[in-house]
């Protein structure tokens, strides 16, 4: 485009494509590593209290194990917001940023299925099911945004996924619903919702100071070679 | 009155604009990703990120991780330059969006 022919409609336009190939490329973490470590905590420690009460019961009732983790989830999502917005500000960036309505929109309908099917799931006392739906829909919810996620929540979300469908096989050994799977469903909640996002806390920050090398930013001549030729493939 | 000479023309090409506007959203890219995400030949892209590379723009790393990788970053100028470029397309907006200035303003009016 001839720069002296550059009238405010094609400027607009030009404008626009920048925005939308911005959005695209950039990395938005919509799960912060603090919240992924509080989620791992208080996950360890809703799957340790499910365990204690399927001790001293037998059985678990499920809607107490349903109420447990939403109690988990409510605290987890106040706090990542609570993340978000300050990140956000931080980047003097409104909170429902497009990165952020995009981001909503990869994952809200994996999670509203985890809920309707939850729902669903608990017309019968089988805790394993609704664990084996919330991992699969979690980890979809994640993979969803892979196209703008850094590859940490990629990784995530497919070993949600794959914990999700692990879960199928005891229903394919055991004809029947044993009292075990509840403890299979308990290990598998500390291990996933626990175990995973403890990993990943570390592995974001650790990625964010690889991500944002304060040298290439702030010392360019050490990055701009002087032989052109010699620095592209 | 903006004149087409505040325009950076090594930017404004649309292939290393694209360039440039990905350079923007991450703190590094390897080359395939950039080739990858732009859908640009080899020889084309190198050509463009020499271009910006020459102009002082882009910055350049050569690493061994498992394999050789080269990734690309903005330097200070070539952010300072794109968040330059952005500005003026941004005034240029603005003056179309004042009728009477539109009406007086020969070198944004479309030719041809």
């Amino acid at each position: 485009m001839d720069p002296d022919r550059l009238s405010p409609e094609h400027a607009q336009a030009q404008l626009q494509a920048i925005r939308h190939l911005m959005a695209r490329a950039t990395h938005y973490r919509a799960l912060s590593a603090p919240t992924a470590l509080v989620a791992g905590l208080l996950s360890v420690f809703a799957a340790y209290l499910c365990w204690r009460t399927a001790e001293s019961t037998l059985l678990l009732p499920p809607m107490m194990f349903v109420w447990l983790w939403l109690v988990v989830l409510v605290i987890v999502w106040v706090l990542n917001a609570y993340f978000l917005w300050e990140s956000a500000r931080q980047r003097r960036e409104p909170l429902f940023s497009p990165s952020f309505r995009l981001a909503m929109s990869s994952f809200l309908p994996p999670l509203v299925t985890g809920g309707v099917l939850t729902w669903w799931v608990l017309q019968t006392p089988d805790i394993l099911a609704i664990v084996l739906v919330w991992n699969v829909c979690y980890g979809l919810a994640l993979l969803g945004t892979q196209a703008y996620a850094p590859r940490s929540l990629y990784v995530l979300g497919w070993a949600f996924l794959l914990t999700g469908l692990l879960l199928t096989l005891p229903y394919a050994l055991v004809p029947y619903y044993a009292v075990w799977f509840e403890r299979i469903a308990t290990i598998a909640m500390a291990v996933s919702f626990g175990g995973y996002h403890l990993a990943y806390a570390v592995i974001a920050w650790r990625s964010t100071a690889e991500l944002f090398p304060r040298d290439a930013a702030r010392s360019p001549k050490r990055y701009h070679a002087s032989s052109v030729g010699d620095d592209l493939p | 009155m903006i004149s087409p000479d505040q325009i950076d023309k090594t930017i404004h090409e649309r292939g290393r604009l694209a360039i440039m506007t990905l350079l923007a959203s991450r703190p590094a890219w390897a080359f395939q990703d950039l080739k990858a995400d732009l859908k640009m030949s080899d020889g084309n892209l190198i050509t463009h990120l020499r271009t910006l590379h020459k102009a002082g723009y882009v910055a350049v790393t050569k690493e061994i991780k498992h394999r050789p990788q080269t990734t690309y970053a903005l330097t200070e100028a070539g952010r300072a330059q794109f968040q330059k470029y952005l500005e003026v397309l941004e005034q240029i907006v603005a003056t179309g969006r004042q009728p009477a200035a539109r009406a007086t303003d020969a070198t944004l009016a479309p030719v041809g």
